[in-house]
C-alpha cells in the first residue's frame, strides 16, 4: 500500500478521487496533515477512516486522539475497521470531556491547547504509536459558529510537531476550525472540509488548497455517509413521500 | 588479601556501600572510608585492574570518589589518607603514625619519644608498647596482616528507605524534586544490587507545621508513583515522579523528604538487539501511557472496550489506557477477554454515529420539534429501545426527572438533519404506556427529546 515516489512516501487515503488529487496519491508517511472542518468532528472519520483502517491493519501499535470533541463511538468505529482495543484516547482536564461545552475562557484555552500540543508531542515520539489524531477545535460557540481564540505561537508548535513527526515517520493529523484557513502553517498538506447542501447533503466538498504543486482546481466532493447509512437515507425519504402522496 | 579503600562524599556513603556489594560480600565502612575485600572476587570481574574500573565506573549516579588499594584494610586506609593529603604513597614502614587511627590518642607521646612512622613504633619493644599504648600493637598487627581483620560486614536492606533532611524549607511540591532526584539514585544503586525492579514507591514528606490556619495537619503527606512493569530506568521515574509533584500540593512547607519501596520485582534486565527493525527509535508504548496518566490523570488517557448492552451509552466502556492496550502485565484471562470483546461486531455498525454523546444532552422544542442548532429534520423511522434497567444511576436519584435514565422510558431513536450540526442521532424519550399500566401509581412526564450522537 505504501508508495514512494518524488514526494516522499504516502498511503493510500481510501478514497479514489482523492488519492488521484493528492502528490504521491495519497496521505504522507509521516508529517503533519491539517484538515479544516466546518464543525468540530464533522467529517473526519469519513475521510479518514477508510486508509486509517488499512494502515491499523498493516501496523501494530495504537492510534492517538488527542483532546476529540465528542466521545468516539467504538461500535460504530469497529465497523469501520478500527478497533476500539487500540483507540488511546487522551483528553486533556481543563477541556470540556466529552461534553459540548458553551463556553471556555480564554486563558483556560491556551492551557488546554498547550497539554493537547504536549500530549500529541509525546504521542509522536513513541515508537509504537502508529498516527495521531490532535483536535485544535476551541469548543467556543458564538452566534456565527466557531470563534477562534488568539492562539500564541501555535504556528510554531505546529512546525515543532511537524518536524517531530517527520522524524519519527508518523502522520499527524491536525484538525482545525475553517478560520484557520487564513493562518500561515507548516503543513505541507491542507484540506477544507464543506457540506454540500446539493443532492440532499449525499456528499461533502474536499478542498485541497495547499499541497505540492499547482493547488486543485477544482475541490472534490466524496460521499458524505456510509453505504449501508446512505440506503437506509434514501429509502427512508422514498417512503417518506410515497405517505404524504397517500395522505394526498 | 587485596582490599581496596575508597572515599565516598558523606551524603552517598550508604549508596556508595550498596554500589560496593555487587562486587564483593565484604564490604565495610571504616570511619569515613569504605573498604572493599576483593581477594577472592576479582577473578570473577576479569582481575583487579578490570574489577577496579568497574567500581569507580564514571556513569553511574555516584559522584567520583579517591580510592587507594594494599594487602590490608589499614594499609589501604592510609594510603587513602595519604592520598587525601595530596601525598604520594609510601612504603608501608614509612607511613606515618597520623594515618592509623589507633595512634590517634598517642601521638603527642610517639612524637616526643621521637616515633613518627610505622615501622618505627614496631622496632619498639613490643611489650612495652602493649602496656604503654592500649590498643596500638594490635592495630599495628592487623596493618601488617598478622592478625586477621574482624569486622561488621555491611548487608543490603530488604526494603529501600531512605530519608533526607532539605537544604531549606520547600513551599511547593516541584522543590522537593532535586532531593528526590538524590534519593532515586541511591534507590538506582540499590534496585541494582538486588537485581531488582521498581513497582511501587512512595515519596512522603514531613510538614513543618502542626497546623495552619487553625487546621490540625498530619505530620507526613506522601504521594505513590506505580509503573507497569519492574523498571530500573531512573530518567522514566524521574519522570513520573516529577509530573506527580507538579500536581501534588504541598499543606505546609516541607522539611525532610523519604523515599520507600513499596513493591519490587526481580528484573530480568533489558535485552538488547542487533536487528535493525528492533533497533526503533522513541520512547516504548508503556512509557507513553505512563507519562501521559502522570501528567494528564488515569481518567483522561483511556481506551474505549465494547460492552454488550443495548442502551448506546453503555454499549462501551473507558478502562485506563495501560490496560485496554495490553501492555499492563494482564493474567492470560483477562487477555482472552480483551480478545473476545475486540472480535465483536455491532450489526448496525454503519447505522449509528461514530461521536457518541455519553450524557444524552436534553434538547429544547418548539411546536414538538426538537432543536439543535436549529429546528430536526427526521429522516428515519423510529428505532424503539426499551431501557427497563434498574441501574445505579436511577437507584441513585429515584426522584430524578430526567427520562433519559428512567427505567420505565423507551427511546425512541431518529437519525436527524440539524442545519448546523450536519446529521445528528437524536431520541425522543418518553413513559411506556405499557409498563405505567403496572404501575399502582403512575408519574406523570412529558415526553423529552435528547441528542445522543453526532455522524462524522
Amino acid at each position: 500500500m505504501a508508495r514512494s515516489g518524488a514526494d516522499g512516501q504516502t498511503w493510500s487515503t481510501g478514497h479514489a478521487a482523492l488519492d488521484a488529487a493528492l502528490p504521491g496519491g495519497g496521505w504522507p508517511v509521516c508529517g503533519l496533515v491539517e484538515l479544516l472542518a466546518p464543525r468540530p468532528g464533522q467529517f473526519v472519520w469519513r475521510l479518514l477512516a477508510p486508509g486509517l483502517s488499512q494502515l491499523l491493519a498493516q501496523k501494530a501499535g495504537p492510534l492517538v486522539l488527542v483532546g476529540a470533541p465528542f466521545e468516539p463511538f467504538s461500535p460504530s468505529l469497529q465497523a469501520r475497521g478500527l478497533p476500539p482495543g487500540r483507540l488511546l484516547c487522551v483528553q486533556t482536564p481543563q477541556a470540556p470531556v466529552r461534553q459540548w461545552a458553551d463556553t471556555l475562557q480564554a486563558q483556560q484555552w491556551a492551557d488546554t491547547l498547550q497539554a493537547r500540543l504536549w500530549a500529541a508531542q509525546q504521542a509522536l515520539q513513541c515508537a509504537a504509536v502508529v498516527a495521531v489524531l490532535l483536535w485544535l477545535e476551541p469548543p467556543v460557540r458564538t452566534a456565527s459558529g466557531y470563534k477562534t481564540l488568539p492562539s500564541n505561537n501555535l504556528s510554531l508548535d505546529l512546525r515543532r510537531l511537524h518536524l517531530i513527526a517527520q522524524t519519527r515517520h508518523k502522520p499527524l493529523f491536525v484538525m482545525r476550525p475553517e478560520a484557520a484557513r487564513q493562518e500561515a502553517s507548516a503543513a505541507p498538506l491542507r484540506l477544507s472540509l464543506r457540506d454540500l447542501a446539493a443532492d440532499a447533503h449525499s456528499q461533502f466538498e474536499v478542498d485541497v488548497f495547499k499541497r505540492r504543486g499547482c493547488p486543485l482546481a477544482q475541490p472534490l466532493s466524496l460521499a458524505a455517509q456510509p453505504e449501508q447509512l446512505a440506503a437506509l437515507l434514501v429509502a427512508s425519504a422514498r417512503l417518506k413521500l410515497q405517505r404524504e402522496a397517500e395522505m394526498a | 588479601m587485596q582490599w581496596i579503600a575508597t572515599l565516598p562524599p558523606e551524603h552517598q556513603r550508604t549508596a556508595w556501600g550498596w554500589h560496593a556489594l555487587q562486587f564483593t560480600p565484604r564490604v565495610v565502612q571504616v570511619e569515613e572510608a569504605l573498604l572493599l575485600e576483593v581477594a577472592a572476587s576479582q577473578r570473577l570481574w576479569g582481575g583487579r585492574k578490570r574489577l577496579l574500573q568497574l567500581v569507580l565506573k564514571p556513569n553511574q549516579p555516584l559522584d567520583l570518589v579517591k580510592h587507594a588499594q594494599a594487602a590490608t584494610s589499614l594499609i589501604a586506609l592510609a594510603q587513602l589518607r595519604l592520598a587525601c593529603q595530596g601525598r604520594p604513597p609510601t612504603p608501608v614502614d614509612a607511613l606515618p603514625l597520623t594515618t592509623l587511627s589507633a595512634a590517634s590518642p598517642h601521638l603527642s607521646i610517639l612524637a616526643r619519644i621521637g616515633c613518627k612512622t610505622w615501622g618505627q613504633v614496631r622496632s619498639l619493644p613490643r611489650a612495652g608498647v602493649a602496656r604503654r599504648f592500649v590498643g596500638l600493637l594490635d592495630a599495628l598487627d592487623a596493618a601488617y596482616g598478622d592478625k586477621p581483620d574482624v569486622y561488621p560486614w555491611l548487608t543490603l536492606p530488604d526494603v529501600f528507605d531512605q530519608q533526607h533532611e532539605l537544604p531549606g524549607l520547600a513551599s511547593s511540591a516541584p522543590e522537593l524534586l532535586w532531593v528526590a532526584q538524590r534519593l532515586l539514585d541511591a534507590l538506582q544503586v540499590w534496585l541494582a544490587a538486588r537485581q531488582r525492579g521498581v513497582l511501587a514507591i512512595e515519596l512522603q514528606w514531613t510538614l513543618d507545621l502542626k497546623r495552619h490556619n487553625g487546621v490540625v495537619l498530619p505530620p507526613h503527606q506522601q504521594i505513590t508513583v506505580r509503573t507497569a512493569q519492574p523498571t530500573q530506568d531512573m530518567a522514566h521515574l524521574v519522570r513520573l515522579v516529577s509530573e506527580h509533584l507538579n500536581r501534588a500540593t504541598l499543606a505546609a512547607p516541607a522539611n525532610a523528604l523519604r523515599l520507600r519501596t513499596l513493591d519490587t520485582a526481580p528484573w530480568a534486565g533489558a535485552s538488547e538487539t542487533l536487528l535493525i527493525e528492533d533497533c526503533i527509535q522513541g520512547t516504548s508504548l508503556l512509557e507513553l501511557v505512563e507519562r501521559l496518566s502522570a501528567r494528564l490523570g488515569t481518567e483522561n488517557v483511556q481506551v474505549p472496550q465494547p460492552y454488550a448492552d443495548h442502551r448506546p451509552e453503555r454499549m462501551q466502556r473507558w478502562v485506563p489506557a495501560g490496560h485496554g492496550l495490553g501492555v499492563d502485565a494482564l493474567s492470560p484471562v483477562q487477555r482472552a477477554a480483551l480478545r473476545a470483546n475486540a472480535a465483536t461486531t455491532h450489526p448496525y455498525g454503519d447505522l449509528i454515529p461514530s461521536w457518541l454523546l455519553a450524557q444524552p444532552l436534553a434538547l429544547s422544542t418548539q411546536d414538538n420539534n426538537p432543536c439543535y442548532g436549529g429546528p430536526l429534520q427526521l429522516l428515519t423511522q423510529a428505532h424503539r429501545i426499551d431501557i427497563v434497567w434498574w441501574d445505579a444511576a436511577w437507584k441513585n436519584n429515584p426522584h430524578s426527572n430526567t427520562l433519559a435514565v428512567h427505567p420505565l422510558a423507551v427511546r425512541d431513536y431518529f437519525i436527524a438533519r440539524s442545519p448546523k450540526a450536519g446529521l445528528v442521532w437524536v431520541f425522543c424519550a418518553r413513559l411506556s404506556a405499557r409498563r405505567l399500566r403496572e404501575m399502582p401509581e403512575r408519574p406523570q412526564m412529558q415526553a423529552c427529546w435528547f441528542l445522543q450522537g453526532v455522524f462524522a
